[in-house]
């Protein structure tokens, strides 16, 4: 009995470490200086884009991944329904995304 | 040379204050002089704890204020004349804590010839909590196995490396050292609670020693005595050995394991060890 309770309940230290290992590494980079620059950074992108085509800063998501070698830096832009309507082949996709990788020492 | 010392964790009920307690009566057990402030304005508990709540006259909102000097609120323990107790308000907001105020109560106690200045940081990110930091040299960070208090001892650590005295000007970053409480070994090796190596490698702190599991914690802050007093007691053994190691003494492992014979005799306060 006592056995079969030990079984049950598991090793949820493995799956606390594993959560705790990806949370940490997400609020690390939100913290780092690296951050400062974002929001700036997004409102110049956006400046450029919504002069091409009118996105809205809302349709813009930047996201900044780091590891101990590199860093991604992903812009998603999803770009606004009178763009697609122009080629035929798009017009049945709901939206169209573009992502823009970067690598940054 | 004076050395002030912030006990912080971000989450609440972890162990500061009886760090806090502990950690400052053992420096002064060893000769040093040392005080211990509570920043925990509003909820402070470190008089409870060292056993002075009914000498608390003046507090360091008086001291910052100019309501009182430092030395008519500072409390000398009754046991120890190197410990000197500075309590919380426990009728003011903690907005009152000014950066100004509080550099100059650290300053005069390092005037008045204090080796050691504790700091008990209130829980939270707060106001008391970033004055309890701010000026500190050395950090104890105090943090259970247990998710929650992992995740906000890193948020502490973020903020130890950014929005500090030291970090702000570009002196040698705060020394951090790690101490993890509540520890229970037995539950470690069924794969029910995180361990000491799981919490380094998470934190990337080093370890300055683990308080297991222990009944004699809420014993001594029952009897308003700090646990390291009661040196039969594994957490107060433990608590001495943090102090040892702190002054740069070579102390064996915690987690060091027990003799087959030592495990069959263990005596019933060893078996505390839940």
């Amino acid at each position: 009995m006592n056995i079969l309770r030990l079984l049950k309940r598991g090793k949820t230290a493995k799956a606390a470490k594993d959560r705790l290992q990806i949370i940490i590494a997400q609020e690390r980079s939100q913290q780092s200086q690296q951050t400062d620059y974002l929001p700036l950074m997004r409102q110049e992108i956006l400046k450029v884009i919504a002069k091409y085509t009118g996105v809205k800063l809302q349709d813009v998501k930047v996201d900044l991944q780091s590891n101990r070698s590199n860093s991604v830096l992903e812009l998603n832009i999803t770009l606004p329904e009178n763009l697609k309507a122009k080629t035929p082949a798009e017009e049945k996709a709901t939206e169209t995304e573009e992502e823009v990788e970067a690598e940054t020492a | 040379m004076s050395e002030v010392i912030v006990v912080t964790s971000g989450k609440g009920g972890v162990g500061k204050t009886t760090t806090s307690a502990s950690f400052a009566t053992g420096l002064a057990q060893r000769g040093f002089k040392t005080a211990v402030i509570d920043f925990d304005i509003g909820l402070r508990n470190l008089d409870l704890v060292m056993g002075c709540e009914r000498r608390v006259v003046y507090d360091l909102v008086n001291v910052i204020q100019g309501e009182a000097t430092l030395k008519q609120a500072l409390i000398k323990d009754r046991n120890n004349e190197n410990l000197y107790i500075l309590a919380a308000s426990q009728t003011r907001d903690k907005e009152v804590l000014t950066t100004e105020g509080v550099e100059k109560v650290i300053n005069d106690l390092k005037g008045l010839g204090f080796d050691y200045i504790i700091c008990d940081s209130p829980a939270g990110i707060e106001k008391g909590a970033h004055m309890a930091m701010y000026f500190a040299d050395s950090a104890l960070i105090v943090t259970n196995p247990e998710v929650s208090s992992v995740r906000d001892s890193d948020r502490i650590l973020g903020l130890l490396g950014s929005k500090t005295y030291r970090a702000e000007n570009d002196l040698p970053s705060i020394k951090e050292h790690l101490i993890i409480t509540r520890y229970s070994a037995k539950r470690v090796n069924t794969g029910e609670m995180l361990s000491v190596a799981d919490i380094k490698e998470l934190l990337g702190v080093s370890l300055l020693g683990i308080i297991p599991e222990c009944q004699s914690v809420l014993s001594a802050s029952n009897a308003g005595s700090p646990v390291i007093r009661d040196d039969g007691s594994l957490a107060g053994k433990a608590y001495s050995r943090i102090i040892s190691r702190f002054l740069g003494e070579e102390v064996p492992d915690d987690s060091a394991k027990k003799g087959f014979f030592r495990r069959l005799f263990a005596s019933n306060k060893e078996k505390e060890l839940a």
